[in-house]
């Protein structure tokens, strides 16, 4: 509780900065729609990084047809690290995806 | 998978299996609040109401025509004398029952009797108790509702929250799922405020700009995820390319099944206002574009609106889904609100 009250304290930080920082606001949009469309069930977006919180960071869980969509999400250059987790199992249900944008 | 959305009539989105089909009836504007940002400008000295055995043959009709659910709003349901009635009939013929109220008037036994016809009900909440209460227009609104929801726990009745987010509002969007939840809540709808009815009036400096859309959007994308084993958290906007990739989830004419020719397989929803007219796809779209009245209305009623007025219905869908496409200017949409506009200037 304590983790997700600093990631909502921080998020909300960022967003009310929104104003000031368009291209965050429109980055972040665009990473959960991108995923949203290629099926991912997003079940976490947080923010890490210190001093600025300059990493989003997304997990979710794919659905069967996500993998066969892969080029189409490494091709956005915002994604700076796409994470399957565990490594090596081809079942989309027992899978998990991080994917971290910014620096 | 977007190619196989396409045939497939009952699916709308990447995750959805299923679709209401939906008449939103507003059988009264009559209500015991004048809210600030109210589109129907719904308030306590309105008296006009629909004849109940007039809505209930469209009902009938309707339900052979393939709609599937009820969404009652107002003004407020609760004052309108034959609500009973209706829902009543609306379950006996197989309708899916929801319904939108303040959640103020749910203590007397009228109200408990009438929530047995109700599958899921929800509650309209503005915030924390002080923004409530003045959105409201009325001290101690917060704590009426309140009282509402606890009839809704005690008799363990599906109910959510919807919330119109403003400018004022949208840092309390974190407070509110939390409130949400620990309410018991199955749903949590957030709407944007939009400039019709009385906002447009009362509210016009909180109007939605593009920063608060992303704001709303994301927020709102973290409250599904954070409450995504308890409640629904449902956002009525949308990016602009997801709607580039899945129109339909927006337009059935993007559907294979617009070539039907079933009203219900054209617009997701449906309206009926106090007065009658039957309207598609939301409250106060274009009157050129009207079905007709439920007071007069005979078996050939959608048929003959397909043949009339779609062809060029079909137009204001794509001229709104081209606009959106092409106005790289705007990320994030409420679709709704651009259709309805476009009716008006069609």
């Amino acid at each position: 509780m304590a983790d997700s009250k600093e990631f909502e304290a921080a998020l909300m930080a960022k967003l009310a900065h929104g104003a000031f920082d368009k291209t965050f606001l429109k980055t972040t949009s665009a990473a959960i729609m991108e995923l949203r469309k290629q099926g991912l069930v997003i079940d976490d977006i947080f923010i890490k990084g210190k001093p600025r919180f300059d990493r989003i960071i997304i997990n979710g869980k794919p659905d069967p047809e996500f993998f066969g969509k892969m080029k189409d999400i490494l091709v956005r250059p915002k994604f700076s690290r796409f994470e399957v987790f565990p490594y090596g199992i081809l079942n989309p249900e027992t899978l998990k995806v991080q994917v971290t944008f910014g620096l | 998978m977007a190619t196989e959305l396409i045939t497939h009539c009952e699916s709308v989105g990447p995750t959805v299996p299923d679709r209401f089909r939906s008449i939103q009836l507003h059988p009264t504007r009559r209500c015991n609040l004048a809210c600030l940002h109210c589109y129907s400008y719904s308030a306590p000295h309105h008296r006009d109401m629909l004849d109940v055995e007039a809505t209930k043959k469209f009902l009938a009709y309707a339900f052979e025509e393939g709609f599937n659910n009820i969404a009652i709003s107002g003004g407020e349901p609760f004052l309108y004398s034959d609500l009973e009635e209706l829902l009543r009939f609306a379950k006996e013929i197989g309708y899916q029952t929801t319904m939108a109220s303040n959640g103020m008037l749910l203590k007397t036994e009228r109200a408990k009797r009438i929530l047995a016809f109700v599958d899921l009900i929800a509650i309209s909440i503005d915030g924390p108790p002080p923004l409530h209460d003045h959105i409201r227009a009325q001290k101690g609104a917060f704590e009426k509702m309140m009282e509402g929801v606890k009839v809704l726990q005690q008799h363990q009745k599906p109910f959510g929250f919807i919330h119109t987010v403003t400018p004022q509002s949208w840092e309390s969007l974190l407070w509110l799922g939390e409130f949400a939840e620990q309410n018991g809540a199955k749903l949590l709808q957030l709407h944007p405020l939009e400039m019709h009815g009385r906002a447009s009036e009362t509210l016009t400096s909180l109007a939605m700009d593009d920063t608060l859309a992303h704001q709303m959007y994301i927020l709102a994308h973290y409250l599904r995820s954070k409450y995504a084993d308890s409640m629904i958290v449902q956002i009525d906007l949308l990016h602009r390319e997801y709607i580039r990739t899945f129109p339909q989830v927006v337009s059935a004419f993007s559907r294979q099944c617009a070539a039907n020719n079933h009203l219900s397989d054209l617009f997701d929803t449906i309206i009926v206002d106090e007065t009658g007219k039957i309207t598609p796809v939301a409250y106060g779209f274009g009157d050129q574009f009207s079905i007709g009245n439920i007071h007069r209305f005979d078996y050939q009623l959608f048929e003959r609106f397909i043949q009339e007025k779609v062809p060029s219905l079909k137009k204001v869908f794509e001229k709104t889904l081209d606009k959106i496409i092409n106005n790289f200017e705007t990320d994030i949409v409420n679709w709704n609100e651009l259709i309805v506009q476009e009716s008006i200037a069609a």
